[in-house]
């Protein structure tokens, strides 16, 4: 038995960005920026660390409008010509920096390399679809792909019952269509717990979720073993709660490994550097400047403004991260052995949570990171294993039974990020939208009568059924946690307004067509294009 | 102390209607969201259908004016409610009381169902309000007609939210396995890094610290204190630390410690409480400090003790 179990949990999420009445749309860069820095390259260096035999264990949450929009035809042609407009910036740039800024060639050549790279994966070997990549993983043992809310939709705010189990089964029925099994686990959104919310899980037969520190350190009765072990709320499903070390070492910017000077720097972009003219051609057609994804500076240092960033080396940046990894490694030992004292010889259990982007996208060395240390955990020593929190449960080590306490993994703790000033004016739209929805799906459930079961009633009138799948589709969108998030941050504000607007004024006009009986068929078909995310949604499952 | 001997407990007897059935075809929009810059489509686009435009131009439906009212948890220590009541409840129910109804003001109530208190405030027939509370507690929201000398009339009361413990479980589990001892439950939190809490649990509840923190400052026998709530001395201080009016604590807190505090009140400012008695004014904000971190999350991290807060981040 090892001295410490370290569990590795990844939540890549990005909020349903998809615009087909737009030839194209800045916002949806967010979607293939990640694949590109993220997404590409996690799944890279896990398939070569399970091919050279390292056994890597990783559970990672693929959200459903994430897995959605890999799946989706639009985004992928979209994406593939978003990178081979980017593979000819880079090969540009190679020419360029080597014949007039020598000091920029390394990196140049860098990016011309590693994007080439991407573009093969990703026709050739993943054909153009992530999700078969991270399938594949799971079924070969590396990842534990665990589930989220639908849309992502913070459950302590949302207003009905059935409003916050449509958040988990619609999210479960995605899974099971694209991943094709049940999901164990549930990455809450945005860690945010209520009492109550492990009776919903458990309805859609979920095993366990991920919640912050403190859901189980203020949990009642005390945790024996604190967060290093997982607790079991009273109706059987576990909970497993975040490391704060291992958060701090790796994602304060006080503290964390990305903050060293050799690593690249993020907010320098070529997209803001070279000149308009020479950049045109990989704009989109308004010319604005924007983040390209090359940039050539290193941090070079905390104070050093952006004007005097040094230039990026990545030899340097690559034994930087081996240092790293290594020193993570042996903090891991370390932390393993204190808390074994403490827990009378019982193997502690770290687990240690970060959004995916963080990996490639915010910290660009972050999955070559993941790579040493989880080459070096495998060869290098016998103290720590990587373990995913259903193999703990496989395990069949007992489990503490404790019912956690309210919390989030947001700033301060609690919910703050997602009702305060800037945001409490969503909540009633929200909250009527959820109540319409079940009195709607109420009256057209029913109303179609005779005895049959909800579904044939349904589907005796296929218009109706539509516009209620489709309600559904906008509220569950409406409820996407990252609008009010980014509007309380102050970034995208005018977009996550114009997005959560957008969804309730569609909820709104559907939601007429029902109460009047008058069905505007052009509307109603071009809303369904636009807003097509979940078309297996069965919205009975509004009713009551 | 138990509820029948609460002397803060309003005795009026309650009574509802029912005007939740009734809806109203008048529309309002209780707030309007953060102004939005119309970024796309571009002013003078042109359209190809109606619909193409209704679509690029998206509004906010307005919200009917119905009766409605929730309730929602910021964290352990602040709550939001918004309400709406229908102009046809309103007018009813004005009518129904009559002569009275003059004398009767529209109110908003939150009810602190787990010491049985209240705090009551003009409000409009629509809005929304944060309130400071308690943690470990149960709340709900009440809005309806006020009068000083009659019965509250209930218009509509909202969801019921009870607000989590701001800390670590007093209880060990009862099962032997599972036991941990006040000081292996202080090295748990330790390592976890909740080192703020770590310390609450070893030197006690700060509650039970109080009363002698207190009298010694204010030189006054301890027995005096004593025979008040440690927990609701603590929150009434931190409030007036905070900067609050002792009026609005009247009736939130035991009739007898409103009337200790106010005869002690002029050793009580808010920069005496902070100085001699050790309560910071920021008992109502969250025990987590943000740390900055990279990427997009907002991620908190627990209090540590004596960390300084850095304001560096990446720029």
């Amino acid at each position: 038995m090892p001295t410490g179990y370290f569990s590795l949990i990844l939540h890549a999420h990005l909020p349903f960005v998809r615009h087909p009445e737009y030839p194209e749309f800045l916002e949806e860069d967010w979607l293939f920026e990640a694949i590109t820095e993220v997404y590409l390259p996690l799944i890279f260096i896990f398939q070569n660390l399970h091919e050279a035999g390292a056994r890597p264990r990783v559970a990672i949450n693929v959200s459903p409008p994430l897995c959605e929009m890999l799946a989706d035809k639009l985004l992928e042609e979209r994406y593939t010509r978003h990178l081979e407009n980017l593979i000819e910036l880079a090969n540009k740039e190679v020419h360029r920096t080597e014949r007039k800024a020598h000091d920029f060639a390394p990196v140049a050549k860098m990016y011309a390399e590693n994007l080439t790279a991407s573009l093969g994966l990703w026709n050739d070997r993943y054909k153009r679809n992530l999700i078969n990549a991270f399938r594949e993983l799971q079924d070969e043992g590396v990842f534990e792909i665990i589930t989220c809310g639908a849309t992502h939709g913070f459950l302590p705010l949302i207003s009905t019952r059935e409003a916050r189990r449509a958040q988990i089964q619609v999210a479960v029925q995605n899974y099971r269509k694209h991943f094709g099994r049940q999901p164990r686990g549930i990455w809450l959104p945005e860690c945010a717990y209520e009492n109550g919310i492990e009776d919903l899980l458990k309805e859609s037969g979920i095993e366990y979720f991920i919640s912050d520190t403190h859901a189980i350190l203020y949990g009642d009765p005390r945790p024996r073993y604190g967060v290093h072990a997982p607790v079991m709320c009273p109706n059987g499903v576990a909970t497993f709660a975040r490391d704060v070390e291992t958060s701090q070492q790796v994602w304060s910017a006080e503290i964390g490994y990305p903050g060293s000077p050799v690593y690249r720097e993020f907010y320098r972009d070529v997209g803001w550097d070279l000149p308009l003219d020479y950049l045109k051609p990989h704009l989109h057609a308004d010319g604005a400047r924007r983040h390209l994804g090359l940039k050539y500076h290193s941090i070079t240092g905390r104070d050093v403004p952006q004007q005097a960033k040094a230039a990026y080396q990545p030899d340097l940046a690559r034994e930087k991260t081996a240092e790293n990894a290594m020193h993570f490694l042996g903090e891991r030992i370390r932390q393993a052995q204190e808390l074994r004292k403490q827990f009378d010889g019982r193997t502690p259990f770290v687990l240690s949570p970060y959004d995916a982007e963080l990996f490639g996208h915010w910290w660009f060395e972050g999955p070559q990171f993941l790579d040493f240390f989880f080459r070096k955990m495998h060869w290098d020593q016998n103290d720590i294993e990587a373990a995913s929190p259903g193999d703990f449960l496989d395990s069949d080590l007992p489990i503490q039974i404790q019912q956690p306490s309210a919390s989030s993994w947001g700033e301060n703790g609690y919910f703050k990020v997602w009702i305060n000033e800037r945001n409490s004016w969503m909540y009633p739209y929200q909250h009527d939208a959820e109540r319409r929805m079940t009195e709607l799906a109420s009256k057209n459930y029913t109303h179609a009568g005779g005895n049959a079961t909800v579904r044939e009633r349904a589907s005796s009138k296929p218009q109706v059924t539509r516009i209620l799948n489709q309600l559904a589709r906008e509220l569950l969108l409406a409820e996407s946690s990252d609008w009010a998030f980014q509007i309380y941050k102050g970034t995208t504000v005018e977009y996550s307004t114009r997005r959560f607007q957008s969804h309730v004024q569609r909820f709104d006009l559907l939601a007429k067509m029902l109460e009047t009986g008058e069905v505007n068929e052009e509307l109603l078909a071009e809303i369904e294009r636009r807003d097509n995310i979940f078309q297996e949604i069965d919205s009975s499952l509004y009713l009551p | 102390m138990s509820e029948s001997d609460a002397p803060n407990r309003r005795e009026i007897e309650e009574f509802s209607f029912d005007v939740d059935a009734v809806t109203s075809s008048d529309a309002v929009v209780i707030a309007e969201p953060a102004l939005v810059r119309d970024v796309r489509p571009d002013e003078n686009e042109e359209f190809e259908s109606p619909i193409l435009e209704l679509l690029a131009k998206p509004m906010l439906p307005k919200l009917k004016h119905t009766t409605r009212a929730r309730l929602m948890m910021q964290s352990p220590t602040r709550l939001y409610l918004y309400w709406s009541v229908s102009a046809h409840s309103f007018e009813s129910l004005k009518n129904a009381l009559g002569g009275p109804a003059s004398d009767y003001v529209l109110a908003l109530r939150l009810l602190d169902i787990t010491r049985d208190v209240e705090e009551v405030h003009a409000v409009e027939p629509e809005g929304s309000w944060w309130f400071n509370v308690r943690p470990d507690t149960e709340y709900r929201a009440e809005v309806g007609f006020y009068s000083v000398s009659r019965p509250f009339v209930r218009i509509l009361f909202s969801n019921t939210i009870a607000t989590p413990r701001k800390g670590p479980s007093p209880h060990s589990a009862g099962e032997a396995r599972w036991a941990i001892s006040k000081d292996k439950f202080v090295d748990v939190l330790n390592v976890s890094g909740f080192e703020s809490d770590a310390d609450r649990v070893e030197v006690g509840p700060l509650e039970q610290n109080i009363a002698s923190t207190v009298s010694s400052y204010l030189k006054i026998d301890e027995s005096e204190i004593t025979t008040f709530d440690g927990e609701e001395l603590r929150w009434a201080l931190a409030t007036l630390a905070a900067g609050t009016p002792i009026e609005d604590l009247r009736y939130r807190i035991s009739a007898a410690l409103f009337a200790f505090l106010e005869k002690h009140l002029a050793k009580l400012s808010a920069s005496a409480i902070r100085e001699n008695v050790g309560i910071a004014a920021t008992e109502f904000e969250d025990e987590f400090v943000a740390t900055p971190v990279f990427g997009s999350s907002l991620v908190n991290f627990p209090r540590r003790r004596f960390a300084p807060i850095s304001s560096i981040n990446i720029p």
